[in-house]
């Protein structure tokens, strides 16, 4: 039982890192699912993933070691990416890791794979980090419009084709500047507000060129 | 997603995806820790656009931070669980103790009805101040929080505590029946947090506060983990 869940059982959903809701509800049918979901076609290597984090919940320090090796050099792109300085991506993934850490009893692999749960844990730290230094950030976060290109050729060897290529697929529906306003905000973490700069639009239009773009994207993705 | 309005839908979305402000995204941290469903769509636009992480050239972190982070560890033993979980069950008693003081104090509130209609006439009803007086698990000093009910601010004046080395004091607002809300990191220095805007002065009147020891940043959830080191129910001022 992890200690994070000690006032009620329905502590487990959290806030800040995208709770996994339901944890421990699923585990009759995370092997199943495990089996069945976005890895299908990739091999073996996830399922390590997912095992270490069962194995991490339980606290072995090797899984933990072994997690490590195998997803640091992600989760610290993404995170380096956001934050844009090395000794704040290095403090911030040595958070993301003791978070996995602590709650790797909820994560929930009928709730997607365990690197999308790291991934989520590392982008919600270092997005809190560039929100509360907002002052700080410069208009440079948006970068330049064709950030697309950059997603046409995935670094993962293991890349679940599927999933990306799907995603791929339905951010082509969305009209460009909405496309590269979404993806600056992931890769780069532009605010509203630096996307208003970068195109001169009010903050306003920023928030509905998002929402539509999201409102394109989920239509999409649920009707694959 | 069911049972999310649209406007929640796209909080939720916009949450995954970053692009809140610091305070709209505490706002929505709070909501989701109230509604499964608030935290379950953010969930899954996270889980929808994490693909794109895939796409990032590797970066190798230094070496030495795996260290780091091992130093961090709890140790190894089983009695860290135990400790930790004999807190647990110390929480859980003293908030069901407060909430058998708050049974019997209605009893009373219900018998002496005119002497409370007049105390509580004398209170200014706009934003009344509130004191919650945190007592030490241990020996030492109390620690006041002070509420100013209507602007909603939490207010933990200096006091001369320090964080244990490597870890954090989190302040923690829990309200009756309710999971704790973070309120941030207390040290030395004064510290001001403000509660969400769909805290009442009446839930505050029936809150505690606690401070708990969490590792550096707080724990993994945005909930309480370490042990509590001090506690204390909400009064009038």
């Amino acid at each position: 039982m992890s200690s994070t869940q000690f006032l009620s059982p329905e502590i487990a959903l959290t806030p800040g890192i995208a709770g996994f809701p339901g944890a421990g509800l699923h585990t009759v049918h995370s092997r199943l699912r495990c089996d069945n979901g976005a890895h299908r076609n990739v091999g073996v290597k996830p399922l390590q993933a997912e095992d270490n984090v069962r194995a991490v919940a339980r606290g072995d320090r090797v899984a933990f070691r072994a997690l490590y090796d195998a997803a640091s050099p992600r989760l610290f792109a993404v995170v380096l990416r956001l934050v844009r300085n090395r000794a704040s991506a290095e403090d911030v993934l040595q958070d993301v890791f003791l978070r996995i850490w602590r709650s790797a009893a909820q994560f929930d692999p009928s709730r997607g794979t365990a690197l999308a749960w790291m991934v989520t844990i590392a982008r919600n730290r270092a997005i809190d980090l560039i929100r509360q230094n907002s002052g700080a950030v410069a208009s440079a976060h948006a970068g330049d419009d064709d950030m697309l290109a950059q997603i046409a050729d995935p670094h993962d060897a293991e890349a679940s084709l599927s999933d990306l290529d799907g995603l791929r697929r339905c951010l082509n529906l969305i009209e460009p500047e909405k496309r590269t306003c979404l993806l600056a905000a992931y890769y780069e973490g532009a605010s509203r507000e630096d996307l208003a700069l970068h195109y001169g639009q009010p903050v306003n239009t920023i928030k509905t060129w998002l929402h539509r773009a999201l409102a394109t994207l989920r239509q999409c993705l649920e009707a694959k | 997603m069911t049972g999310l309005d649209d406007d929640d839908a796209m909080k939720a979305a916009e949450y995954a995806l970053g692009t809140l402000d610091a305070s709209e995204r505490a706002a929505f941290e709070a909501a989701m820790a109230r509604d499964s469903k608030l935290a379950e769509a953010a969930h899954d636009w996270a889980i929808r656009l994490a693909p794109l992480a895939r796409t990032l050239p590797e970066v190798t972190p230094p070496a030495g931070l795996f260290a780091r982070i091992e130093q961090q560890l709890p140790a190894p033993a089983p009695r860290l669980a135990i400790a930790a979980s004999d807190d647990v069950v110390q929480l859980r008693r003293m908030l069901a103790g407060w909430r058998r003081i708050g049974l019997v104090s209605s009893a009373l509130a219900a018998s002496f009805g005119v002497a409370l209609l007049i105390r509580n006439a004398s209170l200014p009803t706009a934003s009344p101040n509130m004191l919650a007086v945190l007592s030490p698990k241990g020996a030492g000093a109390p620690l006041v929080v002070r509420v100013e009910a209507g602007a909603r601010k939490v207010i933990v004046a200096a006091a001369s505590i320090q964080p244990p080395p490597g870890r954090s004091l989190e302040l923690w607002y829990i309200a009756k029946g309710q999971k704790p809300l973070a309120m941030g990191f207390i040290d030395h220095t004064r510290h001001v947090q403000t509660l969400p805007a769909s805290v009442t002065a009446d839930e505050i009147r029936q809150a505690i506060f606690a401070v708990t020891v969490e590792p550096q940043g707080g724990g993994p959830n945005g909930q309480p983990t370490g042990p509590i080191v001090y506690s204390g129910p909400v009064s009038i001022d």
